[in-house]
């Protein structure tokens, strides 16, 4: 079967009645779940696991699917509107789209960011379609070696996130790494750090203290400025993004969806990285990067566009090799199975309406998406106008409530407060609180694969470099580093040439 | 008092007793009268999640009260486990127990905050799943005898995959270790999902996996199947022996679930959760979907539960003594 | 060395206080050595990474003696707004979702510049409403609604 007759048989399957009102439920209720802060597909999917059974299993996981995605939508429009990351690829939106929220620019940065979604689920939806083997074999490649140089570059992208002093910023990423080895270890099944608490054993949860640190401590914050009440500025500017705006923010977007769509494929290190891998790469090629964190539409477009071609390309592990990236992604392979579908390289030609079917309805989904997100701008940027001192307890309230529904515990409500108030303090003290969450999402998933590469070498270092893409992760990591630190040094010595000469 | 009056006061007394007999007969029968909880120990998604929803759903419909699923995911489970042993035992709140938490942290972990046999009260056992001996197709074996006899001529070398200290795959491999007297490293992961994606891509060459994690795989050849780890073969891999066939007597490796309750709930609203328990699992449609998972329907009433629990502690018990595994 | 940078040697000293802590309670976890590591290992190396930096942080401060004040912080949005989280894990398990959103929004707007009755009843009430219908009718999260 040719990729023609293979497009025209999804089309069939995905534009039927039923399959066509399960995407939408599905997109519309991710939308939904992805602006909640807290409650995320998982807990979504897994509610209405029961439900799909009495569906066919095509329009089941169009439905779930559809969830998913559109979750990625919905959580890039709570960062931006109010500085709350709702999942973990959201962080980076949070920095320059909040910005722009303030600056009475919501509307073109949530334009951006789902304009670019949509190009970029578009295109990974066809890169899907067209190389999910080969890609999975990709997959494959990637062990435990591979896996800790990619982190260790992703990590010294996390220093060049912030813009203030470097030192408070690598402080700031290794206190991260340092949460995130809290829980247990994988090798010896030791409890780490857990103060005796039995919840702390499976680790600190990310959007725990991502509400803390970036929706509690915000709110604090703006509470504390007397003079100006309102957070953001009356004088709301268009809706829609000027053409400037679209001009600066082609490129970014190619650029995220390249990156997003080829790191999705890597089970476990996905759209979180992408995202940040593709701010650092538009903060280095812009040509004024002093603007980023401030506002920059670049920095809204390429990582919204990262995170959603990595949602999408995250299938295909998960389809062709039955190996789940992430836990939403096991969910889903659970489905599979309960549906009788076993997932594997044979599912293709097994189940071809299914693949078709579902690979057609994520780029109607991503269409969906953009169609309906577009006019919700308005009613977001309404909702803005809302009296501050009316909006901020329905944060705090929303934030509760997302932060029990993870695990249906009140410590991890406590630990929110703990993470808000410790978040305050370190803003006060100038230090970034983006860093440290980078950490937290890198460090656990580094020493892993540091022990574990150690444990296959049996104690012998030198397999990071002999595997070929370790080596040349960590080259490219050595190189990030030297970029890094040249011009921050070149820098200091302008300034004590200047200072000498005046 | 005359006889006359222990006459009356003893029939006063039989009537308060036949009444308050008829009173707790009815509360039971009318049990449930509001809506049950489900604790279970795992975050949604998943085995465990599923077959609870799929059986939950099936005995609200008998029960006529709603069954509600409760995640309360982390500690090995422990975290549900304490909050069933302290909740009423009244019936409402019941325990999807896996046979891991309750009978290997017994002997993994030296402080335990729930005495799995005196806190809690079975119900019924629900369903049962065994696991499979995979190699990579490049270790060149088809047989556990070659791969005993790989690993013994090249001591060390072989790794296999675990999901994790006390999961099955981790005590699958050490049981073999310990009964063949063979050397291999345990390379652990967080989960079964990642521990076949390491057999498959040969970082490590072993593994004890679940059926859903490997059954595609061993289908189209990316993984080489060597043995069942349970009593019987299994119908999906008929031509599988299993560990027992291939020379290892008493090498049975399962996980199950069941349902327990609060220790000190009345024996009655026990026999009543069970019955509909069974009788869910009965259906054709609840046996359809669970067996879709990989598992198998294993039906069982309280006391059956009570000795499995029993039976299984001990066993790993001198599992992890063997292997000189000591609980910390 | 002129101590006119408070602001960055609280940094650092805080920095250097979490560090401590972790190595401290990592300490007692096995440490192994580099080339088999345990469980201690990373975590006390983190911790010391963590003093150092910090204490690089304060030198820093006292070397350059960049003028930066302690900044002021006011206490009062900071205590309520935390308390207002912490008596929603506290009631909702003990009186259910509606009482303890109805706390949160009074504690919470405490913490605000203005608070007015007729503002706050009402918003206690739409959340409250709000989050019943979204998170327990609509997705079927269980939850203990009201109960004394």
């Amino acid at each position: 079967m040719s990729i023609f007759d293979n497009l025209w048989l999804g089309f069939e399957v995905a534009l039927t009645g039923i399959n066509l009102l399960y995407c939408l439920i599905g997109v519309t209720l991710g939308t939904f779940i992805g602006v909640l802060p807290g409650l995320g597909p998982l807990v979504t999917i897994s509610m209405l696991l029961p439900i799909t059974f009495n569906l066919s299993p095509t329009a089941g996981l169009i439905m779930l699917a559809g969830i998913y995605y559109g979750a990625s939508y919905g959580g890039s429009t709570t960062a931006i509107l109010v500085n709350l990351p709702g999942e973990s690829s959201s962080v980076v939106t949070c920095l320059d789209g909040h910005a722009m929220a303030r600056q009475g620019r919501a509307g073109p940065a949530l334009a951006i960011a789902a304009l670019g979604s949509f190009f970029a689920g578009t295109v990974a939806t066809a890169i899907l379609a067209l190389f999910a083997p080969p890609l999975a074999g990709w997959a494959l490649a990637f062990g435990s070696p591979e896996y800790f140089s990619l982190m260790l570059v992703g990590l010294f992208t996390a220093a060049a996130l912030a813009h203030g002093s470097m030192l408070k910023s690598l402080a700031m990423v290794v206190l991260g790494l340092l949460l995130g080895s809290v829980g247990t270890d994988v090798n010896t099944g030791v409890y780490r750090l857990t103060f005796g608490v039995p919840e702390l054993v499976d680790g600190l949860s990310f959007v725990v203290i991502a509400m803390g640190m970036f929706g509690i401590a915000e709110i604090v914050a703006n509470l504390e400025k007397r003079e100006s009440r309102e957070v953001f500025t009356s004088a709301v500017g268009t809706l829609m993004p000027t053409l400037r705006d679209l001009r600066d923010s082609w490129a970014p977007i190619l650029r995220g969806t390249a990156i997003g769509s080829f790191m999705g494929i890597l089970p476990g290190a996905g759209t979180t990285i992408s995202s940040f891998l593709s701010y650092i790469a538009e903060k280095r090629i812009a040509r004024d990067p002093g603007r980023f964190g401030k506002g920059a539409i670049e920095g809204v477009a390429g990582p919204e566009s990262a995170n959603n071609a990595a949602a999408q390309t995250s299938f295909i592990p998960t389809l062709t090799l039955g190996i789940p990236g992430s836990g939403t992604m096991a969910l889903m392979l659970g489905a599979l199975t309960i549906y009788g579908i076993q997932p594997g390289p044979r599912v293709m030609t097994s189940h071809p309406d299914l693949f078709w079917g579902l690979v057609v309805s994520m780029w109607i989904g991503n269409f969906i998406l953009v169609v309906l997100n577009l006019p919700l701008v308005g009613i977001w940027v309404q909702m803005l106008k809302t009296p501050y001192r009316m909006l901020y307890p329905s944060i705090v309230v929303l934030c509760c409530v997302g932060a029990y529904t993870l695990s249906n515990t009140t410590t991890d409500v406590i630990l929110m407060a703990v993470f808000g108030v410790l978040g305050y303090l370190l803003v006060k003290l100038e230090c970034e609180p983006a860093p440290l969450l980078l950490g937290f999402v890198l460090g656990p998933m580094m020493e892993e694969n540091l022990r574990r590469s150690m444990l296959l070498s049996r104690g012998d270092p030198s397999i990071f470099v002999t595997q070929p893409i370790s080596l040349a992760l960590l080259v490219s990591a050595a190189v990030l580093l030297a970029l890094l630190i040249v011009p921050s040094i070149r820098n200091k010595r302008d300034e004590a040439i200047s200072e000498g000469e005046s | 008092m005359t006889i006359t009056n222990f006459r009356v006061a003893g029939r006063g007394l039989a009537l308060a007793a036949a009444t308050l007999v008829l009173a707790a007969g009815t509360a039971i029968a009318a049990f449930p009268e509001k809506p049950i909880r489900l604790i279970v120990p795992f975050a949604p998604g998943g085995g465990t999640d599923a077959v609870a929803r799929i059986v939950g759903e099936a005995m609200s419909a008998s029960l006529g009260q709603q069954i509600i699923v409760e995640n309360k995911p982390g500690a090995a489970g422990n975290i549900a486990l304490e909050t069933v042993a302290k909740a009423a035992p009244d019936g409402y709140t019941l325990l999807l127990g896996f046979s891991t938490s309750l009978t290997v942290n017994p002997s993994l972990y030296k402080s335990n905050p729930v005495d799995v046999q005196k806190d809690l009260a079975p119900v019924a056992l629900l369903v049962s799943a065994q696991y499979v001996l995979v190699v990579n197709p490049k270790v060149n074996v088809s047989t556990v005898a070659e791969l005993v006899a790989k690993a013994k001529a090249e001591p060390g070398k072989l790794n296999y995959a675990s999901g994790g200290k006390g999961t099955p795959l981790h005590l699958g491999a050490e049981m073999l270790k310990s009964q063949a007297k063979i050397d291999m490293v345990q390379i652990a992961y967080r989960g079964g999902g990642p521990a076949s994606k390491s057999v498959m891509a040969n970082e490590t060459q072993v593994l004890f996996g679940s059926f859903p994690s490997t059954l595609p795989k061993i289908q189209d050849g990316s993984l080489k199947a060597l043995a069942v780890t349970g009593p019987k073969r299994s119908p999906s891999l008929p031509d599988l022996p299993t560990m027992e066939e291939s020379g290892y007597p008493g090498f049975i490796v399962t996980s199950w679930y069941g349902f327990l309750a609060p220790a000190g709930t009345p024996k009655p609203v026990i026999d009543k959760l069970g019955a509909a328990a069974a009788a869910a699992l009965a259906k054709e449609d609840v046996k359809k979907k669970i067996e879709a998972t990989g598992q198998d329907i294993q039906s069982g009433d309280a006391a059956m539960l009570a000795s499995l629990i029993k039976q299984d502690i001990a066993r790993w018990r001198k599992v992890l003594n063997d292997a000189g595994i000591q609980p910390e | 060395m002129k101590l006119n940078n408070h602001r960055d040697v609280c940094a650092g000293l805080l920095f250097v206080a979490i560090g401590t802590v972790a190595v401290v309670v990592a300490g007692a976890y096995s440490f192994g050595s580099t080339m088999h590591m345990g469980p201690g290992y990373f975590p006390v190396l983190l911790g010391g990474l963590l003093i150092l930096l910090g204490a690089a942080i304060v030198a820093r401060a006292l070397w350059t003696g960049e003028l930066a004040p302690l900044p002021s912080m006011s206490l009062r949005p900071l205590l309520l707004v935390t308390l207002s989280v912490l008596v929603f894990a506290f009631l909702l398990e003990r009186f259910g979702l509606v009482p303890a959103i109805a706390a949160t929004v009074l504690v919470s707007c405490f913490g605000g510049h203005e608070f007015r009755w007729r503002e706050v009843v009402p918003l206690a009430a739409f959340l409250a409403l709000a989050s019943v219908l979204i998170f327990h009718v609509g997705l079927g999260l269980p939850f203990l609604l009201w109960s004394w």
